[in-house]
């Protein structure tokens, strides 16, 4: 068997991520990565990376995703405390360029045998004690009571458009999913695959502003910086929502893109295929409506696209010489978000081609156009994960994914209170 | 002739079968895997309930109009095999039963019975 | 023997053309410029003829996985049986003029009944766990899979017409002067569709989707996923068997023998294939319900009715 595990060590290692603060672009970096496959679920990974901190108040979900991983399996941490039950044999590493390696070397020695994996962090026993209990010992109760094997079943409940009484699935979807932003846990109720209610028991977690916007609030920044950090921005996240429907190779060829990115680089090629394969009536496109108040709390770019004119950059006169005029008012669905990100993506990197020629620098440091919205000092954008419980009742499951992965919603973390 | 035909199928299908339940393996005991680890996968969230509900099946309506259909296609089988040599009337049949049949779905359209009910 | 020529017939094209899907889609998502290339060291993970086979050996090696409460005959069972309808739909298609591994008289029948009877497997592999995200997964591609069934029906009985039989071998005879992608130009592309759809891929996964983490594959972990994933890269194969037997003229072709030229044209509806799995978006599950009923079946009743007049004339 040994030629077996041999071949399968030249096979990229599958990976999960956990994702903390401030790790997202690192981790779609990573994506670019061939000695790494990154699974969609952890069942189908040997290793669990855990990427930038984790809130307290997440570490027993950690905990439970870390049982998920089929045994045996080990944990990576990058730029993260180890959880107490493995502080003794945890692989912490710090440079990014050295996960492929370090993965490797750990698949390769989980797969000849060399190391044990990592043991579980909760107790095992099942989630409700069932054994010997109701008519087979399986924990039920007559026709609908007790646990059977371990959970109750389903009850009836009358469903929010028409009425019926079938069983709705309640579940808490959980903050180390990647579909949702890093941190967002809700509990959701569904009548079908159609959401009918929303909680949100977990707010994404805060970003840390770019320091070429931090340093904007202070002193002149030259505007070319400040307007490519917003087009990688601005990229990243159309990236991820090309990912969610279905475009997993045009994602990764935007993510390379990304990296390469240069003033004057034109995106109008990216534009033209997203239009031709159809990216526009995907799943979402036409849903996501949010109202003016919302849009209102949104800000950013969400809100510009809903027909709001806030733009930060438009008291600046030095952006009035490069002949800046804000773009929006496609609509307030996600088409027109996705739309709005390309448009001020492709502006952001005009405008930085003649900011660089010119040496333009910004004069205006009371408030900063943020990829997330209006910044001004004390001032920071909050989370606004509380719209999902009005947005989301109703959409179907692919429509409010894409939804979600349509709008900003973490908030950003105000400097002064200590960063991680 | 035929006879020996499905015999000839089932035969290559057993051996695909076959193929398939090698690969798999033999199922093994749910016992050595732990419990926290058969918990269902939601991201670190927790279910309230079991999977396995009455769940409401937002296309119910769609799968009405398409046992009409169903029943159309059994018609057509032996329809296609003898076609050329019955003619026109043979396509004037089929379009009229297709016209008929279109109605219905330009109806289930009306009613929205291809939206998420 | 005959017999025995005939099982080692579908079963070496299942296994090598899964092994040959998997390095074409390899060198079609570097073409298109959309696999992960990066890293230092990677020269042997480039290399797309070892890449099926190591990631293979990866999920034969991976530790298996079992839910708390789940349908353990169905889970198993439902990867090995897609595995079989694949085997059943290659096996009616001939390999040439008097090879043909099962020479059904209704061989378009049986084609007919696979889909279903695809559906039905993929659904209890999203029910069969007893997890949320995969029943999402089942139910949500029943919708879908019920949809292309007619349009798949109406397709092919437009290509039985011309050869007054539902036997594959004579639809391919039937195509001696003219092929029907030719003939009946509406055909292939809806045929198409319906390939994407009865191994959920590309635009059409909406049952192993990216925002359900995986779908019905959710909790398949090792040599249950191995068999899923051969599964339906198997029934992809042999649906461009029949694909290339109903519209390409299968066998027939000059100089080369007929198995060769059915290989070529397998070839081809495959990169098709794949290519359209990689370029195009997934819709809502409700808008491509709501566009397979409205806009591809009475395109397919058009097709009939065109197929209709060219037998007659």
């Amino acid at each position: 068997m040994n030629w077996l595990a041999r071949l399968a060590c030249r096979a990229p290692v599958p990976v999960y991520p956990a994702i903390g603060r401030n790790a997202l672009p690192q981790i779609q970096d990573w994506r670019l990565d061939a000695r790494l496959q990154w699974t969609r679920s952890p069942r189908q990974a040997r290793i669990l990376l855990v990427a930038g901190d984790i809130l307290p108040e997440c570490r027993p979900a950690l905990r439970r995703l870390h049982d998920q991983l089929p045994a045996p399996s080990i944990t990576l941490w990058w730029r993260s405390t180890p959880l107490a039950g493995l502080a003794d044999r945890a692989v912490v590493f710090e440079d990014a360029d050295e996960l492929g390696t370090i993965a490797g070397d750990a698949c390769r020695s989980l797969l000849l045998g060399d190391r044990q994996g990592e043991p579980n962090l909760c107790p095992d026993e099942p989630p409700a004690p069932f054994e010997g209990r109701g008519d087979h010992g399986q924990g039920g109760e007559g026709m609908m009571g007790g646990k059977p094997y371990g959970r109750p079943m389903a009850m009836t409940a009358e469903d929010l458009r028409d009425g019926l009484e079938l069983d709705p699935l309640e579940f808490s979807i959980g903050p180390f999913w990647p579909v949702l932003p890093p941190g967002l846990a809700a509990r959701l109720v569904l009548h079908g695959d159609v959401i009918a209610e929303v909680e949100i028991t977990s707010a994404p977690f805060p970003v840390d502003l770019q320091p070429v916007f931090e340093q904007a609030l202070e002193r002149p920044v030259p505007i070319a910086d400040l307007e490519m950090a917003r087009a990688r921005n601005h990229l990243r996240q159309l990236s991820h929502s090309m990912w969610l429907s279905g475009l997993e190779s045009a994602s990764l060829s935007v993510l390379r893109q990304v990296q390469a990115l240069q003033p004057h680089d034109s995106i109008s090629g990216l534009c033209e295929r997203l239009r031709r394969v159809g990216f526009f009536f995907s799943a979402g496109a036409g849903r996501g409506e949010i109202s003016l108040e919302q849009a209102e709390r949104l800000g950013g770019p969400a809100a510009r696209a809903a027909g709001l004119e806030q733009d930060a950059r438009t008291r600046d006169p030095e952006y009035r010489k490069l002949g800046f005029r804000p773009v929006g008012g496609r609509g307030n669905d996600c088409r027109a978000r996705w739309q709005q990100w390309l448009d001020e993506a492709s502006q952001a990197l005009h405008l930085a081609g003649r900011a660089r020629s010119s040496g333009a620098e910004t004069s205006y440091t009371e408030s900063v156009e943020a990829p997330r919205g209006n910044v001004q000092c004390g001032r920071y954008p909050a989370d606004a994960s509380a719209i999902l419980s009005e947005l989301l009742p109703g959409l179907e499951w692919s429509e409010a994914m894409a939804t979600i992965a349509s709008l900003d919603l973490a908030g950003v973390a105000d400097p002064g209170e200590g960063r991680a | 002739m035929e006879a020996s035909e499905l015999f000839a199928l089932m035969i290559i299908s057993t051996a695909t079968f076959a193929l398939g339940l090698v690969l798999a393996g033999i199922p093994f005991s749910s016992l050595r895997i732990s419990w926290p680890q058969r918990a269902p996968f939601l991201g670190g969230g927790i279910p309230d309930t079991h999977a396995w509900s009455r769940f409401h099946v937002r296309y119910y309506p769609m799968t009405l109009l398409l046992i009409a259909f169903e029943m159309e296609m059994m018609f057509m089988y032996p329809w296609a095999v003898v076609y050329v040599a019955e003619g026109v009337k043979a396509l004037v049949e089929m379009g009229m039963f297709l016209a008929i049949l279109s109605i219905g779905i330009v109806y289930g359209w009306r009613e929205g019975v291809f939206k998420w009910q | 023997m005959d017999l025995m020529l005939s099982v080692i017939a579908v079963l070496a094209t299942l296994s090598v053309g899964a092994y040959a899907v998997a390095v074409i889609d390899r060198i079609c998502g570097v073409a298109m410029g959309g696999e992960a290339t990066g890293g230092a060291g990677v020269h042997d993970r480039r290399n797309p003829f070892l890449a099926p086979l190591s990631r293979a050996a990866a999920l034969w090696l991976a530790p298996p996985h079992v839910t708390e409460a789940p349908d353990a005959a169905g889970w198993r069972l439902a990867p090995v049986l897609y595995l079989t309808l694949a085997g059943m739909g290659l096996a009616v298609v001939p390999w040439s003029e008097t090879f043909v591994p099962v020479d059904l008289a209704t061989g378009i029948v049986l084609w007919g009944a696979l889909e279903p009877l695809a559906t039905v497997l993929i659904f209890l592999h999203g029910w069969s766990p007893n997890s949320h995200l995969p029943l999402l997964g089942g139910y949500r591609y029943v919708a879908v899979g019920l949809s292309y069934i007619l349009v798949s029906m109406f397709v092919l009985i437009a290509v039985a017409l011309p050869a007054e039989s539902l036997q594959v071998s004579a639809v391919v005879e039937s195509q001696q002067e003219l092929w029907n992608v030719v003939r009946q130009p509406l055909g292939l592309p809806l045929f198409l569709i319906v390939g994407l759809g009865i191994s959920f891929w590309g635009p059409l996964d909406f049952a192993d989707s990216n925002d359900l983490a995986g779908g019905t594959s959710a909790e398949s972990s090792g040599r249950a996923l191995l068999v899923w994933q051969f599964a339906r890269i198997a029934m992809l194969v042999s649906f461009s068997a029949i694909a290339a037997s109903a519209f390409l003229g299968g066998w027939m072709g000059p100089l080369l023998p007929g198995p060769i030229w059915l290989v070529i044209k397998m070839v081809f509806i495959l990169v098709l294939l794949l290519v359209l799995g990689r370029l195009l978006p997934r819709l809502s599950p409700e808008r491509f319900m709501t566009l397979a009923w409205t806009v591809l079946l009475p395109l397919a009743f058009v097709d009939l009715v065109w197929a209709g007049l060219e037998a007659l004339s």
